[in-house]
C-alpha cells in the first residue's frame, strides 16, 4: 500500500492540532522531500517557535531538533511511527474501510495502536488526516493549508 | 557591449555591497542618557496601541519563508492582543500573568506565573513589542545602536536554559515616535523569526474587553 500522502520536493503545509487528555496546541507543520531522498518534516508554533525537525532518510528516523518537553522516548516513537505510516509507507498499516471520500487504516495493536482517518479528498490526495490512538487520549489532526489561499 | 556589462554588473554589486553595509552600519550608542531619556518620555505616555503586523519565519534548512499576518493590540499595562489572520484564525491574548491561546475554536488558558520560561517570555514579549525596556529582568545582556532614523537594541539572554530557545531578539524603534517597528527573535543563528509593525494608531484603543481571559 502506499503511504497516505505521497510527499515531493514542492512543500506541504499543514495546520497541526494536538489534542492530549485535555490539552490543545496547533502549529505549522511543513513536509518536503529533499535533493537526498531525505523527508524532512519541521513544526512550529504560528508565533513562531520552532518545536521540532524530523528526517527521514532511508527509512532511519533522525532528530534534528525537538523542544524539551517533547524529548520523551515514547513521544517520539509514537511521532516516528505515525509519521511513518502517513508520509513514507503504508506497509505497516492495513485499510479497513475505503471510498472515493474517506479511507480508514489502523496500525498496530493494543497500546501502540494507532488509527488513520483520512478525509476531504482532492482526486487522491487527503486534506485531512486524523491519527488517534485510543489508549492514550491522544489525537492528531492534519489540515492542508492552500497556498493560494491560505 | 561586453564593456557595459561588465560594468553593469559591477555597478549592481557595489549597490549591494554599499546596501547591506549601511545595514550594518548603524553606530553603537555609548551615551545612553539621550535615548533613556526619549524611551521614558515616550513609554509614560503611552496608552495603547492598535496596529498591522506581519510575520516572517526563515527556514533555512528548507530554504522558504513562512508569512503570516495580523492585528497587534497593546494597553497599558501588560495588555497584549495578537489576532492572526493569515495563514490561519489564531489568537494570542496576555493579561496581567494570564495566557490565552484561541486556535481551531479551542481554548488554553495558563498563568504564566506557575511556569518561570512563560514569564520570562511574556515580560520579553512585552518589552520588545512596546518598547518597554524596564520590564527586561537582569536575565539579558542588552546592546544598543542607532543611525538617522532608527534605534536597534540587541537583546542577549544570559541563562542557558534561555539561549537554549532564543539566541538574540533585535528590536528596531523608530526615532520619531519611539515606537517599535521591527523585531527579529533568533532561534539560531539561521532559524529566526522578523515581525513589522505597521499602520499603528497610538492612545485610540478603548475596548478593555479584547483582553478579557476567561
Amino acid at each position: 500500500m502506499p503511504p497516505i500522502v505521497a510527499v515531493d520536493s514542492l512543500s506541504q503545509k499543514y495546520n497541526i492540532q494536538i489534542d492530549f487528555m485535555k490539552h490543545h496546541f496547533s502549529g505549522l507543520l511543513i513536509v518536503r522531500k529533499m535533493d537526498d531522498h531525505e523527508i524532512r518534516i519541521l513544526s512550529s508554533s504560528y508565533f513562531g517557535m520552532s518545536l521540532f525537525d524530523f528526517s527521514f532518510l532511508n527509512d532511519k528516523f533522525i532528530i534534528n531538533s525537538c523542544l524539551e518537553p517533547l524529548r520523551k522516548k515514547k513521544i517520539l516513537n509514537l511521532l516516528e511511527m505515525d509519521f511513518k505510516n502517513v508520509f513514507l509507507t503504508g506497509k505497516n498499516s492495513k485499510r479497513k474501510e475505503k471510498s472515493a471520500i474517506f479511507e480508514k487504516r489502523t496500525s498496530d495493536k493494543g497500546f501502540g495502536k494507532s488509527v488513520f482517518y483520512s478525509s476531504d479528498f482532492s482526486g487522491e490526495v487527503p486534506n485531512r488526516i486524523k491519527i488517534r490512538h485510543p489508549w492514550m487520549r491522544l489525537t492528531i489532526q492534519l489540515d492542508k493549508l492552500n497556498e493560494n489561499n491560505p | 557591449m561586453e564593456k557595459m556589462k561588465r560594468l553593469f554588473t559591477q555597478l549592481l554589486l557595489t549597490f549591494v555591497a554599499v546596501s547591506s553595509l549601511q545595514a550594518q552600519q548603524m553606530k553603537k550608542i555609548n551615551q545612553m542618557q539621550e535615548f533613556d531619556k526619549r524611551l521614558s518620555q515616550e513609554t509614560q505616555t503611552l496608552q495603547s496601541i492598535e496596529s498591522d503586523f506581519s510575520q516572517t519565519k526563515y527556514l533555512d534548512v528548507l530554504d522558504e519563508k513562512v508569512k503570516s499576518q495580523g492585528k497587534f493590540y497593546y494597553k497599558k499595562s501588560n495588555k497584549i492582543r495578537m489576532e492572526y489572520t493569515s495563514p490561519i484564525n489564531y489568537l494570542i491574548v496576555i493579561n496581567g500573568s494570564k495566557l490565552k491561546i484561541v486556535s481551531d475554536g479551542k481554548k488554553n488558558i495558563m498563568n504564566v506565573n506557575s511556569n518561570k520560561m512563560m514569564n520570562e517570555v511574556q515580560n520579553m514579549l512585552t518589552a520588545c513589542t512596546v518598547g518597554d525596556l524596564s520590564k527586561m529582568s537582569a536575565n539579558y545582556r542588552l546592546e544598543y545602536f542607532e543611525d538617522a532614523k532608527s534605534y536597534l537594541v540587541k537583546i542577549k539572554p544570559i541563562s542557558k536554559t534561555l539561549q537554549a530557545y532564543i539566541t538574540s531578539i533585535q528590536i528596531y524603534l523608530d526615532k520619531k515616535d519611539m515606537s517599535v517597528y521591527k523585531m527579529i527573535l533568533s532561534e539560531t543563528a539561521t532559524n529566526y523569526t522578523e515581525y513589522e509593525f505597521y499602520n499603528k494608531k497610538f492612545n485610540s484603543l478603548k475596548n478593555e474587553a479584547i483582553f478579557a481571559i476567561h
